[in-house]
Parts: structure tokens; C-alpha cells; sequence
């Protein structure tokens, strides 16, 4: 089997749906019927990053006129067996290319980008695939209610955790200094601040805080990332009076990730808007108790609420006692996160693929 | 139920009791549940005793060694024929029932096995060595199964309520199943009026594995049936067609007395039902209990003549008259009862009423004779506007001209289908839908969100879907028409009512003439007829006393409820008067039935 992959994003890219390429791509190289992945990633890597072996990433030209043309160059020479479509923006020329090529065309879809139809030329591309991997029940359900596809070409398969970069730990006493932590209840949420990504939820935590430091009186909130929703975020602090009880960190390095999981006490994000929401399976790899909404994938990473608590987020009485319940419990990491252990996903990506191809799946 | 995915959880055991729990009166007798080991994997089953009424056919029915589970709804005509030849090759049988005749015949052929059985049959078959879960639905769809995939877990039922009652299904709506149904007057398979909830089509089978619910596979289709009958047909005299039916009805009737409880017959004055009963008496059934409705505010009775058939076949009849009071105190239960909306099924509500009432569990309807044996008015007039429909059919843009201009124009008397002839008529997909369409393509935004509209119709596509089903090609225009009308009419409408209403009652509807085996006897005679033929003289000469002349010559009336008269009556399903296009006064009362249904199921 050779792929031909259009990626939004190279290997090495930052990010939950970046790390979902490189499970999906460590998933690949390991099953034997693969012969090689070309992968094109639309913005070209910042850092450069050791490959899995048989698969190789070409970086294209950022405009998209020429990223077109290279890329169907290079579906012309390789003559793939599967167009691998890692973003939907991309799957009008994913589907071109299949059309010219006669491969098997499998889309990746994640979060809310594929959640709402986008014109004609998306529809016609969407309707020229084999197979969607949806990273959860909510997208897939979303994707088929705009798309009218065959329910069985859409699967799931969520994104994976690997144990060992995040685990449960001391709080690290150079953040407890930094952020002057020492004796306080931390509750964490971690994402980027984007105003087109205001669905997270941060503002209704901060709109519930007056009750719960009734409850929780050392409470610290801690808000990590940077984004350009920050500002509206520390004003609307300010209207609630909760100056002394928020921090925002801006950007958090990878390598002070772990770190900053390990410095809370729970974490929460009550998103009506998550794809699926790796940092619930991150946080709860580091013992932390989490919270998350029941209107979006968050249902998945948050196994129905048997991973965390899972909350109506759009109820603020339903959410300030959720967040009194994970700020009250004790820190461990839940058994059930093995659900979403690497063996699992590899074995699901290896079925997809092997279906497709009509051959047997290597195990 | 099954939780495929690695990812999902054990199942809920409360959700597959409200699930059970919905369809308590398809199975009053006995409830039963099974459950794997790792929970991950559940069948349950609600109960309607018929064969072998003891404790050894309870369900789910596991084989010896419990690799293999069963849930099964229906009835396998031909199950001692195959329990002689599987005790013959050394299987072993603790029961008398039909579904342990299902496990070792599984055991045995795998998949292939559905391809033997007679009957109507909707099953789920866990088989633990392949960790799957088989599907399988009899070959014309009598038996309903729908199925719901989340991406994690698949649960399946035998109603689509029933899943719903379960209470983790997303009640997301279908365009294309809503669509259907104001086009056809039922929802057409596999759509339903919700997105994730999906029928097993008629003669399929879908497999649920680690991945979830894989593409139905198709084992059957009439299509098919009469396209090898053409290459097998002879020319037969009169007397051999007349043989050959008779012979065929007469295996049929016998086949579907089958039970270990009394079976009677719904009676008619039609000649469908007074052939049944003629044959049953051949067959050696006595005492036959039948039974019949007649209406208030018809113009004609039909009652009278029927009760001239029961007296020469000597059953037990008993005539019920319906009028407005008892609709409008039955229309809650009509309503909770009609798992999919549907714009009949009331008649066949209040005749199972009524035989439920005489004690039966299990009754023979002559639902499928006009199908087979040509008796709709649509074998003579599809052929006729094909024929003539042809050629300006074919001239580019000028049918939807046509339509554009004469719509508004038509006066209210005139049927609004009639706008559409040039620009459907000379198809037979086009044809049939103008034939059996409710509402018309162009009318529907009149009533329906414009988004709705186009969208469904683009998902349903419906004249790919009706041509769907006449391919492969069944060759001459009479097979056409059989096929069309039994794989869509028959299968989305008359089958779904007869399932819902007779259940809703614990009634077991029996379908003699809607077999497989007598479809394969009698297509290779009909085959050939030409379109203008009507078999119905066929049946009617069939038992050994032929049914009374006046039965034959009585004009062909239907056996429907006055619904439109009794609608204006009805205050309780008004909200129709709120659409001008229904109001007016041509409008015909199945269109404002279909609407108040419609209104009722997304209230």
C-alpha cells in the first residue's frame, strides 16, 4: 500500500490534531502491508523531527495554487493506493486527485471545522470518499447529518494516549513559586485563548467563580495558553471581582506541559465545541480529576463520564458542582484511561485500512 | 446490543429493559435477556408463544457449547423440513422450535444459511468465535429491523420506538426518510425518519463488527427472481397456469398454518382473503375463526358479501362496524403504536383489534395478492403512460416547462399529478411515482421547510430509488410493475402497517402470498403476461370450491378507512388547516393525514 497524504500540518506541528498525525503515521508504518506514505503538509515544519520509517514528508509551496499543482505532480508519479485527506479543507483536491488517479480516498475529520456544510465543491468531494475517520461520535454524526453519507464509511477512531510523557506527579515547586501556589486548591484549564475558539468554556468557569470560592475559599484558577481572546477574558475577570483568583500564564512550553498538570488539582473545560479534547486524556494521564461537557466530543475523551465529570456546560448550577466535585477528589489516574491506549488505536487504524484495501488486517 | 468499539463502555442493562420493555405487547408471553461475559455484547427478546409454546423455546436461545446467540422474531414455515435434514447429519435438537433450527443451521452453512429458510424472520445472531454480531431480515421484509450505529456501539430493534425508548439514540432527523414519506406515504427503507437509525434492508444481512455496522449485503431481490422466471418461461396453456397457481397457493396456505395455536384469517369480500380461507379449509383447517370491519359513512358494505364467502367455507365470522367515536378514542393508541408515520395501517389497527378481541394470536391476510398476480390498476396504466409518454418525455426541459405552466392552473378538482405526466410519465420510475406518489416533488415546499426539502430530495434521489429496485431488469412490463409495486408499495407500506398494527395488539400477521417459494413457482407463468393481464381469477379459482362469481365481479374497492371524513371530524389532528395548500377543497385526506402525522412525530 502507498499513501499519498495531504496534511494540514507536518510531523512535528504543535497541537492536539498534530499529534493525532503523528499517532496515525506511527499507527501506519507499522502495519505490513504499507509500502510507503509521501505525506504533502500544507505549512511547512518548524522544527525538523526524525520520521517513522517508510514515510517521508515533502514540504510544498505555502500558496495554495502552487500546493495544488505539486501535489497533484506528485498523485500523477506515485500513483498512489490511498489519498490520505488530513483536513477537510483540503478534500476538493483530495477527491481531484482521486478522480485522476483511481485511488481509495480516506478522510481525517476532527473538530468543529467539519461540522457545518461548506458549499457545493465540499459536498461533491466529501460524497467521493471510501472512508471518514471521525475522532468521535459527535463529529461523526455531525459530518453525516451535512454530508448524507453511507453511515458505514464513517468510523471512529479517537485520538490516542501514550503513557509515560504524562504521569501523575509532585507539584513542581518552581511553579508553585511562579505562580505563588503554595497552599492553594489549582484548578487548570489548558488550551489556546482563541476568540474563534470562545466555545472552551473559560468564560463560564470565571462566571461561576464567585459561588464556588464560597466553597472553595484557597481556590487559584489557572488559565494556560495564549490566544487572542486573553484580553476579553481578564476583563470580564475583572466584572466578577476574581482579580486575586485567576492567573493567566500565556504560552506553556511542551517540555513545562506535564508540569503544569502536575501543579493542579483538577482540571476543567466545559467546551460545547471539542472535536474529541486530548487535554482531558493529558490531564487525567497526570491523576488530575477532570470536568467537561456533555454537548460535544468531550463525550468521548470523557468515556460518558466514567473518565470524568461530565456536565451539561451550558448549566452554570450543573457546572459549579461539578467543579466543587473534581476540586474535592483525590488526584489518581483513572483505570479507564487504557481505553485509549496506543495498542487499541493502531489496531482500529490497521482494520480501516485493511477494509479499504479489501486485504486482512495484520493482526 | 454491541459495544463494538474498544473504546465504548459495558452496556447499560436499564437501557436494554425500557428498550424490551417498549415492545412488551409483541411479546407478552415471556421476556428474556442475555448478556457476554465482558457485558460488552447483549441480546433480549420479548415473547409471542406460537411453536412450541414450552419453556425450551424461550429466547435469546443459546447452542450447546454458548458460541452461539439468538434473538429471533418470526417464523420459519419450513423449519421442520430442515430440522429432518440436519437431525439426518447428526445434529441435536432440545427443543421443538424453529429458532434452535436457526443456530445449527448457522452452525453449519454460516451466512448462506438465510438463503434456505421460508417465512418471515428479523433476527440478531451473536457468533462468539468471529466476535460479530449478524443481522438478517427475510427476503420480502416482512419483518421489520432497524438499526442504530454511534460510531461505538450498535443497538438494534425491532421498532424503531423501541430504540428510541431506550434513550441513547440521537433523535437527529433524516431529510430523506421525512421526504419519502410525504412522496410515498410511508418511509422508504433503509431510511427512517431519524438520521442514525437505519432498516436492515428487505433480504439482507449487515455484520457488526469491531468497526461497527459494515454495508447490508443483499441476498435476495424480486428483481432477480423474475429475471431468471424469463429465461426459464414456457408458453402454458390456460389449464397449466391454472395448475401451476393452484399448486403453489394451495403449498403456501399449508405451509403458513404452521403453529401450536389456533390460526385464523382476516375475511373480506376481496379475493385475496376469500382465497386463503378457501385453501386453509383445503388444507384441513376447521373452525377457521375469521374475522371482518365494515365502516360508518361509507356508501358502500362490503361486509355482506364477505359473510356470503364465510358461511360456503363454514368459519366462525365475526363483522365489527367502526365508526368516528371509536377512531377518536383509539387515535392515542393508533398514534403510540405506528412506529414510523404512515398514512394507512388504521384498517389493519381495528381488524387485529378485533381478532385479538376473538382470542387469535395469529391470523392469515391476503396482503401481496395484487402485487403478485396483477390486480392494481397501475399494471394497466404504467405500461400505458410509458408507452405514450416516451418521446416528448425525452425532449429536453420541456417536461418541467409543461409542469411549471399548467401547475398553477389546474383547478383544485384536478389531481396536481397531472402537471407532472410529461415530465415523469415516460419513465417507469416516473410513472410509478406519479401512480403512488402522496405529494409531488414540486408540491413539497409548499407545505416544508425549502431546506429540508432539497436536501432530502437530494439524499433520497427518489427515482434512483425506485429504479433501484428494478435492477437487474425484470424484462417485460407486467414484472416491472410486480416488482416495483412489491419491493416499495407492498414492502415500505402495506408489510410496515401489517407489522405495527397487528402486533400492537399480540397479533401475528401471516402473509401466504408473500413467499418466496410462490413467487419462484408462479413467476416463470406470470412473467410473460402482457400488462393488460389481472391474475385475481387465478386465486379465486384456486380451492376446491371456488370463491361465490360475485366476488369476482365485484369493482375492486380497497379495504381502507374513511380517513379524510373522519379527519374533518377529529379535532384532536387539526393542525393541517394552518397550511393553505391542504385546506383547499380537493385536497384528499390522506395529504392532511400525512401532515398531522407527520407534525405529531417532531412534536
Amino acid at each position: 500500500m502507498s499513501i499519498l497524504a495531504l496534511m494540514p500540518d507536518s510531523y512535528g506541528g504543535q497541537g492536539g490534531i498534530a499529534q493525532y498525525y503523528r499517532d496515525l503515521f506511527d499507527a501506519l508504518s507499522g502495519v505490513p502491508y504499507l509500502d510507503g506514505i509521501v505525506s504533502l503538509p500544507r505549512h511547512a515544519p518548524k522544527d525538523i523531527i526524525k520520521l517513522p520509517k517508510r514515510i517521508t514528508e515533502r514540504p510544498l509551496p505555502n500558496s495554495p495554487i502552487r500546493y495544488s499543482a505539486a501535489a497533484i505532480i506528485q498523485a500523477l508519479k506515485q500513483r498512489p493506493n490511498v489519498i490520505l485527506c488530513g483536513h477537510i479543507n483540503l478534500i476538493s483536491l483530495a477527491a481531484t486527485l482521486k478522480r485522476l488517479t483511481g485511488a481509495r480516498l480516506a478522510l481525517q475529520v476532527h473538530g468543529v471545522e467539519a461540522w457545518h456544510p461548506g458549499g457545493k465543491a465540499r459536498l461533491w468531494a466529501i460524497n467521493q470518499t471510501d472512508c471518514v475517520l471521525a475522532v468521535s461520535r459527535y463529529t461523526r454524526e455531525r459530518v453525516l447529518s451535512w454530508s448524507g453519507l453511507k453511515p458505514y464509511k464513517v468510523r471512529v477512531i479517537p485520538n490516542t494516549i501514550r503513557m509515560g510523557f504524562y504521569q501523575a506527579g509532585g507539584k513542581p515547586p518552581y511553579l508553585v513559586n511562579r505562580y505563588k501556589a503554595e497552599g492553594k486548591r489549582v484548578l487548570l484549564t489548558l488550551g489556546r485563548l482563541s476568540s474563534k475558539d470562545r466555545y472552551k468554556g473559560h468564560d463560564r468557569i470565571i462566571a461561576v467563580l464567585p459561588e464556588l470560592i464560597k466553597r472553595i475559599p484557597n481556590l487559584l484558577y489557572i488559565v494556560a495558553g495564549e490566544g487572542d481572546d486573553c484580553s476579553r477574558l481578564e476583563k470580564l475577570v475583572e466584572t466578577y471581582g476574581m482579580q486575586g483568583y485567576v492567573l493567566f500564564t500565556g504560552n506553556i512550553r511542551s517540555d513545562e506541559k506535564t508540569d503544569h498538570y502536575q501543579l493542579a488539582d483538577a482540571f476543567a473545560m466545559p467546551s460545547t465545541g471539542e472535536g474529541f479534547g486530548i487535554a482531558f486524556l493529558e490531564a487525567a494521564a497526570c491523576g488530575l480529576p477532570v470536568l467537561g461537557g456533555s454537548k460535544d466530543g468531550s463525550r468521548d475523551a470523557l468515556l460518558d463520564g466514567e473518565l470524568g465529570v461530565m456536565v451539561d456546560p451550558t448549566d452554570p448550577k450543573q457546572l459549579l458542582d461539578g467543579l466543587q466535585e473534581i476540586l474535592q477528589r483525590r488526584k489518581q489516574v483513572p483505570e479507564q484511561l487504557k481505553s485509549f491506549g496506543f495498542s487499541h488505536f493502531r489496531e482500529q487504524v490497521d482494520r480501516v485500512f485493511s477494509i479499504m484495501l479489501n486485504t486482512k488486517p495484520s493482526r | 446490543m454491541f459495544a463494538f468499539h474498544y473504546a465504548s463502555l459495558a452496556i447499560n442493562r436499564d437501557e436494554l429493559g425500557r428498550t424490551l420493555n417498549h415492545m412488551a405487547a409483541r411479546g407478552p408471553d415471556d421476556s428474556g435477556e442475555w448478556y457476554s461475559a465482558d457485558g460488552r455484547v447483549a441480546l433480549g427478546h420479548r415473547r409471542l408463544s406460537i411453536i412450541d409454546l414450552s419453556d425450551k423455546g424461550r429466547q435469546p436461545m443459546l447452542n450447546a457449547d454458548g458460541t452461539l446467540v439468538i434473538s429471533f422474531n418470526g417464523e420459519i414455515y419450513n423449519y421442520q423440513e430442515l430440522r429432518r435434514s440436519l437431525q439426518e447429519s447428526g445434529c441435536i435438537f432440545e427443543s421443538k422450535t424453529d429458532t434452535e433450527v436457526l443456530l445449527h443451521l448457522y452452525a453449519k452453512k454460516g451466512e448462506a444459511m438465510v438463503k434456505d429458510l421460508r417465512g418471515m424472520f428479523a433476527f440478531a445472531l451473536w457468533d462468539a468465535n468471529k466476535n460479530a454480531l449478524m443481522l438478517a431480515r427475510d427476503p420480502y421484509g416482512i419483518k421489520p429491523l432497524y438499526y442504530a450505529d454511534d460510531g461505538w456501539t450498535v443497538r438494534a430493534a425491532s421498532q424503531v420506538k423501541a430504540l428510541l425508548a431506550g434513550g441513547n439514540i440521537s433523535r437527529v432527523p433524516e431529510p430523506a426518510g421525512i421526504i419519502g414519506f410525504f412522496l410515498f406515504g410511508s418511509v422508504p427503507e433503509p431510511y427512517t425518519i431519524y438520521q442514525e437509525i437505519r432498516a436492515v434492508p428487505a433480504g439482507s444481512i449487515v455484520w457488526i463488527d469491531a468497526l461497527g455496522a459494515s454495508e447490508p449485503k443483499k441476498y435476495f431481490s424480486i428483481a432477480t427472481v423474475f429475471q431468471e422466471a424469463f429465461e426459464e418461461s414456457q408458453q402454458l396453456t390456460e389449464d397449466q397456469i391454472q395448475h401451476t397457481v393452484r399448486d403453489a397457493l394451495f403449498d403456501s396456505v399449508r405451509h403458513h398454518l404452521i403453529a401450536d395455536v389456533p390460526v385464523g384469517a382476516f375475511l373480506s369480500a376481496g379475493i385475496d382473503s376469500g382465497t386463503l380461507v378457501g385453501l386453509a379449509r383445503d388444507a384441513g383447517a376447521e373452525d377457521l375463526q375469521t374475522v371482518n370491519l365494515t365502516f360508518q359513512g361509507l356508501d358502500y358494505d362490503e361486509a355482506a358479501l364477505g359473510e356470503v364467502v364465510a358461511k360456503q367455507y363454514g368459519t366462525k365470522h365475526t363483522v365489527r362496524l367502526l365508526g368516528t367515536t371509536e377512531f377518536r378514542s383509539e387515535l392515542p393508541g393508533i398514534l403510540a403504536a405506528m412506529d414510523q408515520p404512515s398514512i394507512d395501517g388504521i384498517n389493519v389497527y381495528f381488524i387485529s383489534k378485533v381478532a385479538a378481541e376473538t382470542g387469535l394470536k395469529v391470523a392469515l391476510s391476503g396482503l401481496g395478492g395484487d402485487e403478485l398476480f396483477g390486480g392494481y390498476s397501475t399494471f394497466r396504466n404504467i405500461r400505458r403512460w410509458v408507452k405514450s409518454v416516451t418521446i416528448p418525455g425525452h425532449i429536453p426541459g420541456l417536461g418541467r416547462l409543461l409542469r411549471s405552466v399548467t401547475s398553477p392552473l389546474l383547478p383544485d378538482r384536478v389531481s396536481p399529478k397531472l402537471a407532472g405526466m410529461v415530465e415523469y410519465g415516460g419513465t417507469y420510475s416516473g410513472a410509478y411515482l406519479l401512480q403512488r406518489g402522496l405529494f409531488m416533488p414540486w408540491e413539497l415546499k409548499k407545505i416544508l421547510n425549502a431546506d429540508l426539502v432539497n436536501e432530502g430530495l437530494r439524499r433520497l434521489a427518489p427515482l434512483d430509488h425506485i429504479s433501484d429496485t428494478i435492477r437487474p431488469d425484470p424484462q417485460t412490463p407486467f414484472a416491472r410493475v410486480a416488482t416495483l409495486e412489491a419491493s416499495l408499495y407492498m414492502r415500505n407500506q402495506l408489510l410496515r402497517d401489517a407489522d405495527w398494527a397487528g402486533m400492537c395488539h399480540s397479533l401475528e400477521i401471516r402473509v401466504p402470498l408473500v413467499d418466496v417459494k410462490l413467487l419462484k413457482s408462479v413467476a416463470p407463468a406470470l412473467v410473460t403476461q402482457s400488462a393488460q393481464f389481472n391474475g385475481k381469477h387465478l386465486l379465486a379459482q384456486a380451492p376446491a370450491i371456488p370463491l361465490p362469481q360475485a366476488v369476482l365481479q365485484r369493482a375492486k374497492t380497497g379495504f381502507t378507512v374513511p380517513i379524510g371524513k373522519w379527519l374533518e371530524e377529529v379535532p384532536d389532528m387539526d393542525v393541517w388547516r394552518k397550511i393553505p395548500g391542504l385546506v383547499r377543497g380537493g385536497c384528499h385526506g390522506s395529504r392532511r393525514w400525512a401532515y398531522a402525522l407527520y407534525t405529531s412525530c417532531f412534536q
